[in-house]
């Protein structure tokens, strides 16, 4: 009886000890001694980059984020295909890309086909290849509206509120244009707002959530949304298909080297051949790159000159 | 409630007192740790947080090589958060991109902490050498690192002092928590064992002889259930106390009875013998006064009247125990005159005599003629029980101041039943006219007198020993009984 009292309580006491000895026992963090009296004042040396001898230039087609994405692969391709490092720089209008070409500050790039249309006839900027999407050089853009929304075709967004992608975007902003110049509206009062979004995932997501009635949207961006993140597109629908338009073309300036441009022509010509590239065109929704010609955007350009009139034409009436 | 080593209520309040003191100690560092961990996880969650929501918002900007909104985004974050010690952004390259520290960068720390592959963040402690601050750094990939990192520094002076704050609560509820403990534990203890105390005074007042107090208790449990089967345990013992009493007086007065009975009867027997014998003589000399067988008669009856004389003075020897002076005694003396008084009956009856009688035995205060009396007696029965011879052996030592006198004999013994019976006066087992009884009655009153006792031990055809010790003279104690 007294012994296994004696016990009871020296157990106790043991569980105690044991108890305090875990709570104790808890790993401590390791700390790390750092001298913050060792400074320097001029960090800011990122703008003080490697010259790279490929300065890749893109137009958010997307958000940065996922412009980023989308082209890092080609991107990282490339580069080793040629055997030089490229860098790629991204700007939130098409304008201040087109603006790092004519600088010389980039000497590549992926640009709109708007875009394209608006470069000076005699600037130094040359087309150095196209993609090929479903067998054809071709895109198109979906004029889109909320799934539940009322409006049927583009005159029902009249005095609605609508999505532009960038000022020199074609299929985000020129066509819906031209078919308000069509109609011989002004453009400028036929919407009761206008926004830009930069970016096309950004047009189809703000009329999904329904802050804007309709948008105007790359249909090559959203087929790839449709493709990777069906949810994104569940409460769009489409109302209008444009006809096609040339899609979007790679571009060099004369600030680049002939051989490095040939190089890049070569690596994207035949990149659909080797598994890699396949994988990678197949990933952007490319079947290849071909042989860009000026021609192309010629739809482009009729419907920017058509605009141009139209609105010439307004302002003097 | 002398006998009581340790009290209930002691053992209780210590118990209690150490359980207290064990359980609360682990649940004050258990608390203090959980705590001290949340508040470090919760902190260090709010980092990650901020890092993470930062290194999500400049991927546009950076992308865009739009450095002054990256720059005005990290400043904006340490007016946001003032636990925020530090921001600053590197580029893949290890290079800084923005910071927000005033002027100056500490260029140790973009080493600090580095991001494994594929981690969503990493969390170092950071010490600052010169100022002695502690810094929680936690580093945020930005874009999975293809940009670089985000890097928040969380001041840990903050949580320090909000563990102090908590800890000086704690401290506070330990000894709340003790204090209420050990009140609890004297509380409890003086509740349970304070009726417990009252049983235990009850127990040590307890007297059979007078009525007994009832316990009081209204615990309603099983101490009040206690208490009342104490009650009636006393009340129980009391009355079988008191029968008991009643049937030990009864018992008493019966047993007197009976011995006044068998002192009668034998009184009766041991005269009426010798009164009818007188009557016949009488009657005789009636009828023929003149006969010469008058003379033969007349010795017959005072031959009765001897008798009668014999057993009136043992009477009066067996009642009269009272001794009158006694005077210094030596016991070897007293044996060896019982031994001539009665030698030539032990002759007669070839009895074989062994004496050990010890020189140092002493002497004692008493009356000679008595304690002589006694041991004829006593050899006198030896002889009658060996008609046939046997040995006798008398044994007389000094043990602890007691006179010790053993008288043996390979006589027929007493029959167990007997035993008990022996000392009864006219007790005897002889025949008619042979024994009256009176012998060993009269002995056990002599020996009482002087302050002695005696005992038997027997055996049914083995033999008797009679064993008789007396208070020796020189244990100081006079044994003079008066009256
Ligand atoms: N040593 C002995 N051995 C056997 N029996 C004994 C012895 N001493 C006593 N007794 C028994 O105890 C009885 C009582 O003894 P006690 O001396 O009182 O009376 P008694 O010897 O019978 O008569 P008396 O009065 O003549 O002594 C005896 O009758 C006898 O039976
Ligand atoms: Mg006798």
């Amino acid at each position: 009886m007294l012994k296994s009292k004696k016990i009871f309580i020296l157990s106790l006491i043991l569980l105690h000890f044991f108890l305090l000895y875990n709570c104790n026992n808890q790993e401590k963090e390791e700390i790390l001694e750092v001298d913050f009296s060792e400074t320097e004042t001029d960090v800011n040396n990122v703008s003080k980059k490697v010259q790279f001898s490929i300065n890749m230039a893109v137009s958010a087609m997307t958000s940065p984020k996922e412009t980023y994405i989308y082209y890092q692969q080609l991107l990282n391709y490339i580069s080793r295909k040629i055997n030089t490092p490229v860098s790629m720089k991204q700007r939130k209008t098409y304008q201040e890309v087109n603006n790092l070409l004519e600088t010389g500050e980039s000497n590549f790039a992926f640009i709109c086909s708007g875009a394209y249309i608006r470069t000076k006839k005699n600037s130094n900027i040359e087309l150095l290849a196209v993609p090929i999407v479903k067998n054809e050089p071709y895109y198109y853009s979906y004029i889109i509206t909320h799934k539940d929304s009322s409006i049927k075709k583009f005159d029902d967004f009249y005095k609605r509120t609508f999505a532009f992608t960038d000022l020199l975007s074609n299929t985000g902003r020129l066509y819906p244009l031209y078919l308000i110049s069509k109609l011989k509206q002004n453009p400028e009062n036929y919407f009761s707002k206008i926004i830009y979004t930069h970016a096309h995932d950004f047009s189809i997501h703000v009329v999904a959530r329904k802050i804007v009635d309709g948008a105007s949207v790359d249909s090559l961006v959203f087929e790839y949304i449709k493709k990777n993140n069906p949810d994104k597109i569940l409460d769009v629908k489409i109302i209008k298909i444009s006809p096609p338009f040339g899609i979007p073309p790679i571009v060099v300036n004369r600030y680049i080297d002939s051989k490095t441009k040939n190089k890049l022509r070569k690596t994207l010509f035949t990149m659909h051949r080797d598994e890699e590239g396949k994988k990678i065109l197949k990933n952007l929704m490319f079947d290849k790159f071909i042989e860009a010609h000026d021609y192309l955007y010629n739809t482009v350009r009729d419907m920017d000159n058509f605009v141009k009139k139209a609105e010439l034409k307004q302002k003097y009436q | 409630m002398k006998d009581v080593k340790v009290k209930l209520r002691t053992k209780f309040i210590l118990s209690i007192t150490i359980v207290v003191l064990l359980f609360g100690s682990i649940n004050i560092i258990l608390i203090r740790k959980i705590t001290l961990e949340s508040l470090q996880r919760e902190l260090e969650k709010r980092g990650v947080f901020i890092a993470q929501n930062l290194g999500e918002h400049v991927i546009e900007y950076l992308l865009h090589e739009d450095f002054l909104s990256v720059q005005k985004l990290v400043d904006e974050i340490k007016v946001l958060d003032k636990d925020v010690a530090y921001t600053f952004i590197i580029s893949s390259d290890e290079k800084v991109i923005t910071h927000n520290f005033n002027q100056t960068f500490p260029v140790e720390l973009i080493k600090a902490n580095l991001l494994s592959e594929e981690k969503e963040y990493n969390v170092k402690l950071i010490f600052d050498k010169n100022k002695r601050f502690l810094y929680r750094d936690i580093a945020v990939p930005i874009l999975n690192g293809e940009l670089g990192m985000v890097r928040v520094g969380l001041a840990e002076k903050n949580i320090t002092y909000q563990i102090n704050k908590a800890n000086t609560i704690f401290t506070g509820m330990v000894i709340v928590f003790f204090l209420a403990g050990i009140f609890g534990a004297f509380v409890f203890a003086y509740l349970i064992t304070s009726p417990i105390s009252k049983i235990v005074d009850g127990f040590a007042k307890l007297d059979l002889d007078k009525t007994a107090e009832e316990i009081r208790i209204k615990t309603h449990d099983e101490i009040e259930y206690l208490a009342d089967k104490f009650n009636e345990m006393a009340r129980r013992l009391q009355s079988t106390h008191n029968e008991l009493k009643n049937a030990q007086t009864k018992l008493i007065q019966t047993e007197k009875l009976a011995s006044i009975g068998t002192l009668v009867s034998g009184l009766a027997h041991e005269i009426n013998n010798p009164l009818s014998g007188l009557k016949n003589c009488l009657n005789r000399i009636k009828k023929k006064p003149e006969k010469k067988e008058t003379l033969k008669y007349l010795d017959l009856m005072l031959n009765a009247l001897d008798k009668i004389e014999y057993v009136v003075k043992g009477l009066l020897d067996f009642s009269r125990t009272k001794s009158d002076i006694f005077s210094p005694v030596s016991v070897k003396e007293v044996i060896e005159k019982a031994f001539s008084l009665v030698g030539y009956k032990l002759e007669k009856h070839s009895i074989e005599v062994i004496k050990d009688i010890k020189n140092n035995i002493g002497s004692l205060m008493g009356d000679p003629h008595k304690l002589e009396q006694v041991f004829v007696n006593l050899i006198l029965n030896s002889i009658d029980a060996m008609p046939d011879g046997g040995k006798l052996i008398v044994e007389a030592f000094n043990n602890n101041n007691k006179i010790c006198i053993f008288v043996e004999d390979t006589g027929k013994g007493i029959p167990e039943a007997y035993l008990n019976k022996i000392f009864d006066p006219f007790f005897t087992t002889k025949e008619t006219g042979k024994g009256t009884g009176l012998g060993l009655p009269i002995s056990f009153n002599f020996i009482k007198a002087h302050g002695g006792e005696i005992f038997v031990e027997s055996k049914q055809g083995i033999g008797t020993i009679m064993k008789v010790w007396l208070p020796s003279h020189s244990s100081g104690k006079t044994n003079r009984r008066e009256k």
